[in-house]
């Protein structure tokens, strides 16, 4: 058998057994052993298997995990989501459409200290929908402006998502942070765009609310000083070269505990509430990047994905279109699997691709992520939509997912426009050292 | 099997804790370090013991974890199926998840043995590690009696009349 057929069998394997069920990673592992057991040898692939799970949870590239985990967690438990809020609805509330929009500014400002689309999702969900409800929203805007805005918690740094994709490519995980900033301010205005029309188009989806005063506005500001404090000294830390990606999440969750317990909001149950959802998410992930690790040292004995490279980047069809089939397949995967755990699955297979096609590696990343985090808002397994319903489980889920289908075309205009124009990816890493 | 049940949980809960110390020590160690840097001398080795409470706080949230269903699955395909189809399911890939792990820790434990032979120390502070990887095989010998608990618990569900 050919090691590419091999490969092959693996793959379908890997899936199949994913599609039972098995937790991702549990089944990238067990493909990529099984994989190994019969393509190199048994004794190497017992070793594989140990020195890598090893490997792996004690490699310093993974420390930056739970730390950044914490420190979104932390933010997630201690009210900072309501002072945004209140300051974001203090600015635009006063606009046809603008607790929305207010809960969309909340979420840019949010996702700036926490790097998880639920997580976004649910703390802006509880303070923002009751608001939009009161005010007499169109629930399938309400509903999906929470669900949508959620996603910006992984294209804006700091990002779980993007600190996966700068371990699993060996990528600098600082650039891809900065690579992220300005696609998340476009995400972000494109929802902005969305909700304007939509509450032109359909006046009824979303009354104005009660107006404020330009004092009042400026009163309001304080409400990001300390959201800004702690992007600055993250971002600011990394871009200065203070801190490595790790130090910077350790700082981050420690100025988190320290703004919470100044403003009196860290409890005792709150904070052990953060650790102990820090250690599941954190532990979800390593395992899914250890499965990744296995399974494409699988893939790369048999030389798959060099060869996949090779044969697309030889095709006589511009480079573009093969960028667009790849975007394609991510878009299709998020709707069908976790969108984290399809991204790990699929960088060892595309990612050497786009590397053929001759495209930035950091620009490739963010587009990765930027495509595959729609699958959190896309039917049927946007994770970002359960969420939401849980949060209001009186709106039917068709409900949502028709309000989400109006903000996917945002999120593939702003595809389109970074495919377009690669400097907005491309410039704030470029001033890097 | 509750009186298993019980014993899983309560010892999974507990490593669960400890994870949560060491997670916490990382971001102080780190922190701290931060500073020290800043105002005198930096610890020396303090990214080689953050790796290491890493891996500790990974391995020992690994059983806890799977108690909370915390491991992304794909549901899309099974959940369309009977209750006993989906325990049936389960329960065969609850299995393998069980043997996947075994031979994990087995290979695991090994490896610890191999370093303890060859009394390997740590790069910077020359400390011997052989027993973190002991802590890991430990970690995953937890995950795998929540995989055991999770297979019998389906298996019972799929052949119940």
């Amino acid at each position: 058998m050919s090691p590419s057929l091999i490969a092959i069998i693996g793959i379908i394997v890997m899936l199949l057994i994913m599609f039972l069920r098995l937790p991702v990673g549990f089944a990238m592992a067990l493909a990529g052993f099984l994989g190994m057991l019969y393509f190199l040898s048994p004794q190497a692939a017992f070793h594989i298997l140990a020195t890598d799970i090893w490997g792996q949870f004690s490699s310093y590239g993974l420390t930056v995990v739970p730390l950044f985990i914490f420190m979104g967690y932390i933010c997630f438990n201690s009210g900072i989501s309501v002072r945004l809020y209140d300051t974001a609805y203090k600015w635009v509330g006063q606009l046809r459409g603008g607790i929305a929009m207010a809960t969309i500014v909340a979420d840019e400002f949010f996702a700036a200290i926490c790097g998880s689309n639920t997580a976004t999702a649910a703390t802006m969900g509880t303070v923002a929908l009751p608001q939009m409800k009161k005010y007499g929203y169109d629930p399938a805007l309400s509903t999906s402006t929470v669900a949508t805005g959620g996603t910006l918690g992984v294209v804006i740094p700091p990002s779980v998502v993007l600190i996966v994709i700068g371990l699993q490519t060996q990528q600098s995980i600082a650039k891809l942070f900065f690579g992220g900033i300005f696609p998340g301010i476009v995400l972000g205005v494109l929802f902005l765009i969305t909700i304007y029309i939509l509450c032109r188009w359909k006046p009824h989806f979303g009354p104005a609310g009660e107006k404020t005063s330009l004092k009042e506005k400026v009163a309001a500001f304080p409400g990001v000083l300390e959201v800004l404090v702690l992007f600055a000294l993250v971002l600011g830390g990394l871009y200065a070269g203070w801190f490595t990606p790790t130090e910077a999440g350790a700082a981050g969750a420690f100025g988190a505990i320290i703004i919470a317990l100044v403003r009196r909001e860290l409890t005792w149950q709150r904070f052990t509430k953060s650790i102990s959802e820090t250690l599941r998410t954190s532990c979800m992930v390593m395992v899914l990047v250890t499965g990744a690790v296995i399974f494409g040292r699988f893939l790369t004995a048999t030389r798959l994905p060099f060869l996949l490279a090779d044969w697309a980047s030889a095709l006589p069809i511009p480079h573009v279109g093969i960028l667009a089939v790849v975007l394609l397949i991510y878009i299709i995967g998020g709707c069908l699997m976790d969108a984290l755990g399809f991204l790990i699955v699929t960088i060892p297979i595309f990612f050497p691709l786009l590397m053929a096609l001759g495209y930035d590696p950091i620009w490739a990343g963010i587009i990765l992520m930027m495509a595959t985090t729609m699958g959190a808002i896309t039917p049927p397994v946007g994770i970002n939509v359960y969420v939401v319903k849980g949060l209001a489980p009186d709106v039917p889920l068709e409900t949502i997912f028709k309000g989400v289908s109006y903000y996917l075309v945002a999120c593939i205009i702003s595809l389109i426009l970074l495919v377009a124009f690669p400097q907005i990816v491309l410039f704030l890493p470029g001033l890097m050292r | 099997m509750s009186r298993l049940e019980t014993i899983i949980n309560v010892l999974n809960r507990w490593l669960n804790w400890v994870a949560g110390v060491f997670l916490v020590a990382m971001m102080l160690i780190t922190v701290v370090n931060l500073i020290m840097v800043r105002v005198y001398v930096p610890f020396v080795g303090t990214a080689e013991v953050v790796c290491f409470l890493a891996a500790l706080v990974a391995a020992f949230a690994l059983g806890y974890t799977q108690l909370q269903k915390g491991h992304t699955r794909v549901d899309i395909l099974v959940s369309r199926f009977s209750p006993r189809a989906q325990a049936a399911v389960d329960s065969i890939m609850f299995f393998i998840g069980t043997i996947l792990f075994g031979v994990a820790t087995w290979q695991i434990v090994k490896l610890a043995n191999r370093y303890w032979e060859l009394g390997s120390v740590s790069e910077t502070l020359y400390i011997i590690f052989f027993p973190l990887i002991y802590a890991v095989a430990l970690g995953c010998a937890f995950l795998c009696f929540v995989l055991l608990l999770d297979f019998l618990k389906s298996l019972a569900q799929a052949v119940k009349k």
